[in-house]
């Protein structure tokens, strides 16, 4: 290759170029240009190294290990997947180990070239390296079942995880079985090792766990919980890692971010991710625990209470990582049915028929038990179909919603409450439809002085609909995503959408009953009739419950509507002034999920205004209702508290795992627990109305609690409850 | 056409001429990088597409091929390392030296390690 030095020519010729042109290939562009890497820049120039620093890593593979330097090594590698666990990429976490870089580079073909050092006999002897081998091998299976799992929900990549393998493999031709037998080999090979007999059983512990996790996983795949006494077994075996994790002695530079520069040459390398070493045995208990809890949402006998149960999960405090979350996302379309139950037409069908449709010709399921011959009964199944097919994909994501991250819970169910709005005004057309099909004769709403027709499907639709608006707001609360100021405005909305559902559910009961009468009086079979009438029940009880719980929501939020009033009248919680916005732009900011709504219609901003402030009352007047209003509270959650989290007959899966001493299930604790909350929250809203009032007229109080005065944060004592957010005074 | 504007002229011209060659760009910290020229300005500033980065031997391979020259008495051979890195730009400020690529074609013809892309450093040794 012949060059010729042309430094100074050229430099010659920049020069006289004028400033601020440019000389360039007529194709090339400047946008193009922007893409260009900088040289010599660290942040962009993957190959800049410090002055006398090697590009590659230094480690020497073939150096022989210590066993303390193996558990070290181990310890490590546990923590930096926690790390990948929680969200960073391989490349900062796993993928800065030589020794896993080795494994996976080059791509080996076979289980048995994938060593630390390739073509080298002296490696299949090498003891260290043979027990290290095992356990990296069984990490890698690990993560990529992990893999697997995440990728196949959805997910964010990079809120949730970091999917970039940079052309690695990660084992995923190798069978887990021929992984866990190589295992097994390296089990032995320890034991015949003369390592001092702590450190053996350490490391031996330790390759046990990576097979109980491994198994672990592969169970999950297949939609299968591991038996008690494995997941027991594993909380042991993690016991005995931790306590031995301080007889690790360090190896030097056998993690390198230097690694980087081979996995994607564009891109500098970035600093490792570690977390502590407590950290990472929290972390491990944890997920081991929510893998395992989850599965006993398979408990629920109904799709109302299986919501229940993916509520309690989503709203579980701390939030499930990533992989129980698509463990727990999985069981909704695991084998094409929902939570190995139903399909997902009669699981939609199911949760109609226990709201709005109970002993209906309408649903696909007692067609043949209540079909009537009335005229056009083909039409009103082709509509029929057309209901279902639109709303069963809807209905399905409501579920899968709680599975994603904290953040994105509140964010899809703004944009679920305008999907749904849309659903329910097509719903009313088929409604309509079916109703003059069906010859339906109105009846009488209570409350209203006109009869009306049942608008079955619609009015579910509405049902859930207002239940995400009642979420939407109560999970921007929970995530304290409202200014102090602002949460007077907020609770009483959270109140009147519960006082719209509340009339909405008298409704839904009123038809209900209609039909029971219907029933009763109808020439069925006693069978049928007996079927149908036990529906109702199904339907009025479900009812009822809500019913139950919106109401105590409705009490609590009107508490604290009036104590933030209060509070923002004695002008306890500073209000910045902003230059460039006024009260109407604000609340359409706030307002932006609700806006579009078609019902329920969003009021006008100084409606709202009025509302919120209540302007006509006096404080003393108000803190009498507060404390009338925070006692109900606190009496109908404990109504709520003495059912239980499910409303109908569990299923008989062998999911339900009860405690050691027969207590009750992971699901029953967490309810209580959720209920219980609630209790708190109400009576601690009953003491911050008796301070306020106390303090009517005490200036120096007011004084003070503009210092003092605070709002507990998530997991602060005072915060008794996720939803309620009940000011902590002086 | 003044005498300034005459060299302008020329300088553009040059410049310009270049365009859409490989060149090879040596920086301060001993890199090279080859790549196809496709724009500069009055700084010098360089934007090469699709380049490589090649990198010395590290010390530690250097030292491997001195040993085996010195075994064997033959010359040895420490290969540089090199990466595809795509689109940069080269500060001016950054160079210390620029060299044009004759056409690889002709190049490839003529010399006799042409099928070896990777630039190698040889060590003879001495006497």
């Amino acid at each position: 290759m012949i060059t010729h030095d042309i430094t100074d020519r050229f430099r010659t010729a920049a020069n006289v170029v004028v400033p601020g042109t440019l000389i360039k290939d007529t194709q090339f562009s400047l946008f193009e240009a922007v893409g260009a890497l900088e040289v010599g820049d660290p942040k962009m120039d993957s190959g800049c190294l410090e002055l006398g620093e090697s590009p590659e890593e230094q480690f020497d593979l073939n150096s022989p290990l210590l066993p303390e330097e193996l558990l070290w090594l181990m310890d490590q590698l546990l923590n930096r997947e926690v790390a990948w666990l929680t969200g960073y990429p391989l490349s900062q976490t796993l993928f800065t180990s030589v020794h896993i870089d080795r494994l996976l580079w080059p791509d080996p073909k076979t289980l048995d070239e994938s060593t630390f050092v390739r073509n080298d006999a002296a490696q299949a002897t090498n003891l260290p390296h043979a027990i290290l081998r095992a356990f990296c091998l069984l990490l890698v299976k690990s993560c990529s079942l992990v893999l697997t799992m995440v990728t196949e929900q959805h997910y964010y990549e990079e809120e949730d995880f970091t999917t970039q393998l940079f052309n690695r493999e990660l084992l995923h031709r190798f069978s887990s079985e021929s992984i866990l037998e190589n295992a097994q080999y390296a089990l032995q090979v320890l034991q015949s090792a003369n390592f001092e007999s702590e450190v053996s059983t350490a490391l031996a512990g330790r390759i046990r766990l990576r097979c109980e996790i491994l198994q672990m996983l592969v169970h999950h795949a297949a939609g299968q919980s591991i038996d008690d006494t494995s997941f027991q077994a594993m909380h042991d075996i993690f016991d005995q890692v931790q306590s031995t994790s301080s007889f690790g002695v360090e190896v030097k530079d056998a993690f390198s971010t230097k690694l980087q520069r081979r996995l994607a040459s564009t891109v500098p390398p970035r600093p490792m991710v570690t977390v502590s070493m407590d950290q990472v045995w929290t972390f491990w208990h944890q997920m081991l625990y929510d893998c395992q809890n989850i599965f006993s949402v398979h408990a629920a006998g109904h799709s109302q209470d299986l919501l229940t149960a993916y509520q309690l999960f989503a709203y579980s405090c701390p939030q499930p990582s990533p992989y129980p979350r698509a463990l727990l996302q999985s069981f909704l379309t695991l084998n094409s049915m929902v939570a190995s139950r139903l399909e997902p037409l009669h699981f939609l069908e199911e949760d109609l028929r226990s709201l709005t449709l109970p002993a209906s010709p309408l649903l696909s399921t007692s067609r043949k038990d209540y079909g009537t011959p009335f005229f056009g009964k083909s039409e009103i199944a082709k509509n029929m179909q057309g209901f279902v097919d639109k709303v069963e994909h809807y209905f399905i994501t409501v579920y899968r919603v709680f599975c994603l991250n904290a953040c994105r819970i509140r964010r899809t169910f703004c944009h679920a409450l305008v999907e749904w709005d849309a659903i329910q005004g097509e719903m009313e057309e088929i409604d309509s439809l079916i109703q003059s099909l069906s010859l339906e004769q109105p009846s009488l709403p209570p409350g209203s002085s006109q009869p009306a027709f049942s608008f079955s499907l619609s009015s579910w639709v509405y049902h859930h609909k207002l239940t995400i608006h009642r979420l939407t707001i109560q999970t921007g609360i929970q995530q304290m995503i409202y200014a102090p100021h602002e949460l007077a405005g907020m609770h009483y909305y959270l109140a009147s959408i519960c006082g719209i559902h509340l009339n909405h559910l008298e409704r839904m009961c009123h038809f209900v009953v209609d039909r029971d009468t219907a029933i009763k009086q109808s020439d069925f079979r006693v069978d049928i009739k007996a079927k149908g009438a036990a529906e109702c029940k199904m339907a009025l009880d479900r009812l009822f419950r809500q019913y139950a719980w919106i109401k105590a929501t409705n009490l609590v939020a009107s508490a604290l509507h009036i104590i933030f009033v209060v509070l923002n009248r004695w002008k306890i919680f500073s209000v910045s002034k902003p230059l460039y916005s006024n009260d109407a732009l604000r609340y359409e900011i706030r307002m932006k999920p609700f806006l579009n709504l078609v019902i329920p219609e969003l009021m006008s901003p100084e409606e709202f205004a009025h509302e919120t402030n209540m302007q006509q009352s006096s404080t003393e007047v108000l803190l009498d209702e507060a404390a009338r209003l925070s006692a109900s509270a606190k009496k109908a959650w404990e109504e709520v508290s003495k059912t239980s989290w499910n409303i109908f007959p569990l299923d008989e899966a062998p999911y339900v795992r009860t405690g050691t001493d027969g207590q009750a299930s992971v699901l029953d604790t967490k309810w209580n627990d959720d209920v219980k909350g609630c209790v708190r929250a109400s009576i601690a809203a009953g003491i911050c109305v008796v301070k306020l009032k106390k303090a009517m007229h005490d200036e120096a109080w007011k004084e003070k609690a503009k210092k003092e005065a605070m709002l507990p944060g998530p997991g602060d004592k005072g915060r008794w409850h996720q939803w309620w957010l009940v000011p902590a005074l002086p | 056409m003044s005498h300034t504007e005459m060299e302008q002229a020329e300088a553009i011209s040059f410049l310009e001429s270049l365009l859409g060659k490989t060149l090879h760009i040596t920086i301060l910290d001993g890199r090279l990088f080859t790549g196809i020229f496709k724009c500069t300005d009055n700084e010098s500033n360089v934007i090469l597409a699709n380049s490589f980065e090649y990198r010395m031997p590290s010390k530690a391979a250097e030292e491997k091929a001195k040993q085996e020259a010195k075994v064997t008495g033959r010359p040895a051979r420490a290969d540089m390392t090199s990466r595809f890195v795509g689109l940069i730009v080269v500060p001016g400020k950054q160079i210390v030296k620029m060299e044009l690529e004759e056409s690889r074609m002709y190049a490839a013809t003529t010399t006799a390690s042409a099928s070896v892309s990777t630039p190698a450093l040889t060590i003879r040794t001495k006497g």
